[in-house]
């Protein structure tokens, strides 16, 4: 028995031993302090790996400053213009044949131009564009000098210009563009002048479509009005638009079949929902989408088409949509009002004698007085510097967003907004005879805290990095709490 | 509901301005389904064409969904959404006289809503940097552990 226990303990310490390598017991105790240092080592390793995920968090931060563009615009799609241009050879000929019927057409029946852009916001672009090498710095948009012929200074100059005893004084007011407009009514002669004007300028509209004009803008979410879906046809033309700007999109019908309200974002759009502001004889509504920005976090972006011919059913609609208590949102689209404070008294007259004249309901200012005394910020407020000065001799500090050379597409921010405009940012631009309306853009950047401690700063930082882990463990994540839920108003 | 033309007897002409198109009555009327559009004409010198959205921007006559030359058109709304409406005399179109009419949806069939589910791409994050080296750690430790335990064996055994 002794034995045998013996022999096991030598077989044991054999086999320790060879373990060991073969080393005496004093060495084994230095074997413990290699232990100790490599333990020492891991923490190394470990301080290491928290220091490599700074940078990210740096890099997280700098993104924050980054601008989101968004812009709103009336397409118009049962008007003239394609979503997407389909083949050249359809183009050509479609060119050929529009440029050859359409010489005859009066002049006043081409939509005009308007173009502007304030050097804030090229420099602003340079900016961007150093800070991300990575993503294509976006197209310097063109300006233009022209003066903006609306409907109603065209028809006010033509008034002038049948008084006789008035023409000198049209001609100092006017200028060049009471010269230009004169020169038919005077002479016949002229009347070649004239169609080899409108031909060229009917060849330069009639190869627009709607995605040239969008592609410009580079907006990275777009409100879009009027947009036309087909369901048996895979939501074309919307999809087609969509799909080539590289964005997703969102659809409502609104108040005619297959066509309505339409979202488009750049980055994943999270939730959507429509609440319907209808009344007996209306159905409009306001699309309600939640984007995902990778570095800023949620934007609730909502798009609407107010009524056309009614102040009072405006009134209706937009104490629906305000009484539905969003979280703060940004509202964009066509509210179809005015608003008194962008025209002087002269224009405000000139304006309301035009609508008389046509036959549509009187300018009203309401609804916008009404969402300005509710807190909401207008992104007009934020335009550039440069205005052009002959805008404001005529009698309006804002550029007009449609034929009649008033403003009825606005970009509203809702008070409480984590988002602000950038100075400079604001613009309308032009639409290129792709639509009655041209296209109202700004951008924002989300607001942040100014000063915080460092204590305060690692507890974000170890937040972000649990924000981080998240995802990949769980498909369907929620990174943030989420808003309260919307009360629908029926 | 039956709606004159233009407003008035003699409004499907060449338009005589840029203030009396005929699409700008259409933006200041409201037309619902069952609504009747009227046109007064000369029988014999023009006629109304309904076309397709392209033939109206081509002002093409060729091949119309419909077409009425008495003189005295009524045409009946039966469907919400855009019509397009030509003149069929030659040239006319070119000059102006053609029409845009958007009915508007009824109230009773409005129940649904077009509203595609977008498909959100998946976010793009840095997540499977994290798990080796958590891994790595783990398996160190282990190792750590083993020694550990056979160290205190070999005392014991000393």
């Amino acid at each position: 028995m002794f034995g045998v226990i013996r022999r096991k303990l030598r077989h044991l310490y054999s086999r320790i031993l060879w373990l060991l390598w073969k080393r005496p017991r004093s060495k084994v105790v230095i074997k413990r302090f290699r232990k100790l240092n490599f333990k020492g080592h891991h923490k190394a390793e470990l301080c290491k790996n928290k220091s490599t995920s700074d940078p990210n968090g740096l890099l997280v931060e700098s993104q924050s400053g980054r601008a989101i563009r968004i812009a709103t615009f009336n397409v118009a799609m049962f008007s003239l213009a394609p979503a997407v241009s389909e083949f050249n050879e359809w183009v050509v000929s479609n060119h050929e044949n529009g440029s050859n019927k359409k010489s005859l057409l009066a002049k006043g029946d081409f939509p005009k131009s308007i173009l502007k852009q304030s050097p804030l916001h090229a420099s602003l672009d340079k900016a961007q564009s150093l800070s991300d090498s990575e993503i294509l710095p976006r197209s310097n948009l063109k300006v233009s000098i022209n003066l903006p012929d609306n409907e109603i200074s065209l028809a006010n100059s033509r008034l002038l210009a049948s008084i006789e005893s008035k023409e000198g004084t049209s001609d100092t007011i006017m200028g060049n563009v009471s010269g230009r407009h004169q020169v038919p009514a005077r002479s016949p002669v002229c009347f070649p002048f004239i169609m080899n004007y409108c031909e060229g300028t009917e060849r330069f509209t009639c190869s627009r479509s709607i995605l040239e004009v969008l592609r410009e803008i580079d907006a990275d979410v777009l409100a879009l009005q009027d947009v036309k879906a087909e369901e048996e046809k895979n939501m074309k033309p919307l999809s087609d638009l969509a799909a080539a700007l590289g964005m997703k999109y969102v659809f409502a019908e609104s108040w005619a079949p297959e066509y309505g309200n339409a979202i488009l974002s750049k980055w994943p759009i999270k939730k959507w929902r429509v609440q319907k502001i209808a009344d007996d004889d209306d159905f409009r509504n306001v699309l309600k989408a939640t984007v995902d920005v990778p570095w800023a976090g949620e934007i609730n972006f909502h798009s609407t088409q107010l009524d056309h011919l009614d102040e009072n059913w405006r009134m209706k609609q937009v104490h629906a949509i305000i009484r539905s208590n969003d979280p703060p949102h940004i509202l964009a689209g066509g509210l179809n009002s005015l608003y008194g404070a962008d025209y002087s008294s002269e224009r405000w007259t000139d304006i309301f004698k035009y609508y008389e004249k046509l036959g549509k309901p009187r300018p009203r200012s309401e609804v916008m007085n009404f969402v300005k005394s509710k807190g909401y910020v207008d992104a007009k407020d934020y335009a550039g510097e440069c205005e052009p000065i002959a805008i404001i001799a005529k009698g309006q500090n804002v550029q007009g967003t449609c034929k009649y050379g008033t403003r009825v597409d606005y970009i509203l921010a809702s008070p409480n907004s984590h988002y602000k405009y950038v100075p400079g940012s604001y613009s309308v631009i032009s639409s290129k005879g792709t639509s009655d309306h041209h296209i109202v853009k700004v951008d924002i950047m989300k607001v942040n805290a100014s000063a915080q401690k460092n204590a305060i700063r690692q507890c974000r930082k170890l937040k972000r990095k649990v924000v981080k882990i998240t995802p990949p463990c769980s498909a369907t994540g929620v990174r943030e709490s989420t808003p309260p839920p919307k009360i629908f108003v029926p | 509901k039956e709606l004159l033309v233009g407003g008035k007897i003699d409004a499907w002409k060449i338009p005589s301005s840029e203030s009396d198109t005929l699409n700008q009555w259409a933006e200041r009327s409201r037309f619902r389904v069952g609504d009747h559009l009227v046109w007064k004409y000369e029988s014999g010198k023009d006629s109304v064409l309904e076309v397709t959205r392209e033939d109206y921007a081509n002002c093409s006559t060729s091949n119309p969904i419909k077409e009425y030359n008495d003189g005295n058109t009524k045409v009946k709304l039966e469907h919400p959404g855009p019509f397009y409406f030509i003149s069929g005399s030659k040239g006319h179109c070119e000059k102006g006289q053609k029409l845009i009419v958007v009915v508007m949806s009824p109230r009773h069939t409005f129940t649904a809503i077009i509203s595609p589910a977008p498909t959100p791409s998946p976010a793009e994050f840095e997540g499977p940097a994290v798990a080796p080296t958590s891994s790595a750690t783990t398996f160190q430790v282990g190792l750590l552990t083993a020694l550990g335990v056979l160290a205190i064996y070999v005392g014991f055994l000393m």
